[in-house]
C-alpha cells in the first residue's frame, strides 16, 4: 500500500512540475515591459550533438514547456543541484529552448546556474530525466537592463553522459538577434557565466 | 560494485511494449545479430523478475524497447543489432504485492549500458537487487550491486541448457567457443 501511494504521488508531483510548478522565467518581447530593478538575459543552451528524432518523449496536457528545452536551474544563492528537484527548485528556471536564444526577464542581481534538467521521458508510465552541471555564476551590476550570459554547451554521448561543458562566447550574433528584436537603444552587456 | 539509484513503480504492465524475446521480426540466425544478457538476484526485491525490457538509444527508433527471455532471474535476448542500448525496465508481480515496475536511469552509461558496433555475445553482468529506504511519499527507490556469481560462463550454460530454440541455431556453437575461452 505505502509503495502505491507513493508512486501515485511521485507521479502527481511531475505533473505539477509540467503544468503548475513555481514559475519561470518569462520571456519577453518588449524592453519597455521590465519594471524598476529588472534585466533581460539573453543566452543559449546547446547540445553537441543535438537532441535527435526520438531521444525525447513528452506527451501530455501542458508539458510544451520541456519539449526540446533545457530547464536551467537558477538561484541567487549558490548550491548544488538537487539530485531530487524539489517543486521550489524550479522556481524562476530557465526553459532555454535548445539551440535558440533566449531572453528571459530577470531579477537585476547576480545569480547562480545551478545546473539544467532535461526531460527525456514524460506522460507515459515511466519519467526520465538527464541532469547536465552547473556550478555557474553571473554577475550582474546596478542598472544592467539587458545581460548577454553566453552560449552553454554541452557534449554528451547516446547515454546523456557530459563529457564536456564550455561556455561560447556568441556575442555578435546573440546582440544581432538582441537589436533585431529590441531596437538599437538598448544596450546588451556581455557577463559570460563563470565558474566559481 | 555498480550501484544505480534507480525508481520503483507501481504500473499497469499492458503500456509497456514488447513481449518476451521479441525480435522484432528479425531472424534468429540473422548474421547482424548480437547477444545480450545478464542476471539480476531478486530475492531481496518487492516481486521476482518476469520481464525484461532493453531499450535502443542510439539510433533513435520508432520501436526502441527489446523485450527478453527470462528464466529464474537470467535475462537474455538474440536479436539486436549494432546499436546502443541500455537496460531499461524490469517488471514482475506477486499475488499479494502486484504488479511492478524497475526502473533504471536513462542517463549514465556504465555496465547496464552496451554499444555494439560488430555482432558479438555482450555481457551486461549479474547483480543484486537493495531496496533503498525512500520517504513515505516519495516514489520507492532501488539499488542493484554488480555480484560476481552466476558468471559469465555459468549463464552462457544456462542458455544453452535450458533454451531449446538457442540451441538449434547459429547462436550454439558461437556460445560454446565463448564459454571454452571464458575458461581458458
Amino acid at each position: 500500500m505505502r509503495r502505491a501511494c507513493a508512486a501515485a504521488f511521485g507521479v502527481l508531483l511531475l505533473a505539477v512540475a509540467a503544468g503548475c510548478a513555481p514559475a519561470a522565467r518569462a520571456p519577453l518581447d518588449r524592453i519597455e515591459a521590465l519594471d524598476d530593478g529588472e534585466m533581460i538575459v539573453v543566452g543559449r543552451v546547446e547540445l553537441v550533438p543535438p537532441l535527435r528524432k526520438g531521444e525525447q518523449r513528452i506527451r501530455g496536457i501542458g508539458t510544451a514547456g520541456l519539449e526540446n528545452r533545457m530547464l536551467l536551474i537558477v538561484d541567487e544563492r549558490s548550491r548544488p543541484l538537487p539530485r531530487d528537484l524539489a517543486i521550489s527548485d524550479y522556481a524562476g528556471r530557465v526553459e532555454a529552448p535548445l539551440g535558440e536564444t533566449f531572453f528571459v526577464r530577470s531579477r537585476g542581481a547576480p545569480f547562480h546556474v545551478l545546473g539544467g534538467v532535461l526531460f527525456l521521458d514524460f506522460g507515459g508510465d515511466t519519467q526520465q530525466r538527464a541532469y547536465f552541471p552547473g556550478g555557474l555564476q553571473v554577475d550582474a551590476r546596478p542598472g544592467d537592463r539587458a545581460v548577454y550570459i553566453g552560449t552553454l554547451r554541452y557534449h554528451r554521448d547516446e547515454f546523456f553522459e557530459v563529457s564536456r561543458v564550455t561556455v561560447v562566447d556568441d556575442y555578435a550574433e546573440a546582440n544581432a538577434e538582441f537589436t533585431r528584436k529590441f531596437g538599437s537603444r538598448h544596450v546588451l552587456r556581455k557577463s559570460l557565466m563563470k565558474r566559481k | 560494485m555498480n550501484r544505480l539509484v534507480s525508481l520503483l513503480a507501481v504500473a499497469g504492465l499492458a503500456a509497456l511494449a514488447g513481449c518476451a524475446g521479441g525480435g522484432h521480426g528479425r531472424d534468429i540466425n540473422d548474421p547482424s545479430n548480437s547477444l545480450v544478457f545478464g542476471y539480476v538476484d531478486m530475492a531481496d526485491a518487492p516481486t521476482k523478475v518476469s520481464g525484461v525490457q532493453i531499450q535502443q538509444v542510439a539510433p533513435p527508433t520508432e520501436k526502441p524497447y527489446w523485450g527478453t527471455d527470462v528464466r529464474d532471474g537470467l535475462f537474455y535476448t538474440y536479436y539486436l543489432p549494432p546499436a546502443s542500448y541500455r537496460l531499461a525496465t524490469l517488471h514482475g508481480s506477486s499475488f499479494w504485492r502486484g504488479e511492478y515496475q524497475y526502473n533504471f536511469p536513462r542517463q549514465g552509461g556504465g555496465t547496464t549500458t552496451v554499444r555494439i558496433d560488430k555482432p558479438g555475445i555482450y555481457f551486461l553482468g549479474a547483480y543484486k537487487y537493495k531496496d533503498v529506504k525512500s520517504g513515505f511519499f516519495e516514489q520507492g527507490k532501488f539499488d542493484i550491486e554488480r555480484v560476481s556469481s552466476p558468471t559469465e560462463a555459468e549463464l552462457l550454460q544456462r542458455i544453452l541448457d535450458r533454451d531449446p530454440e538457442i540451441k538449434g541455431s547459429v547462436w550454439a556453437d558461437k556460445i560454446r567457443q565463448r564459454i571454452d575461452r571464458l575458461k581458458r
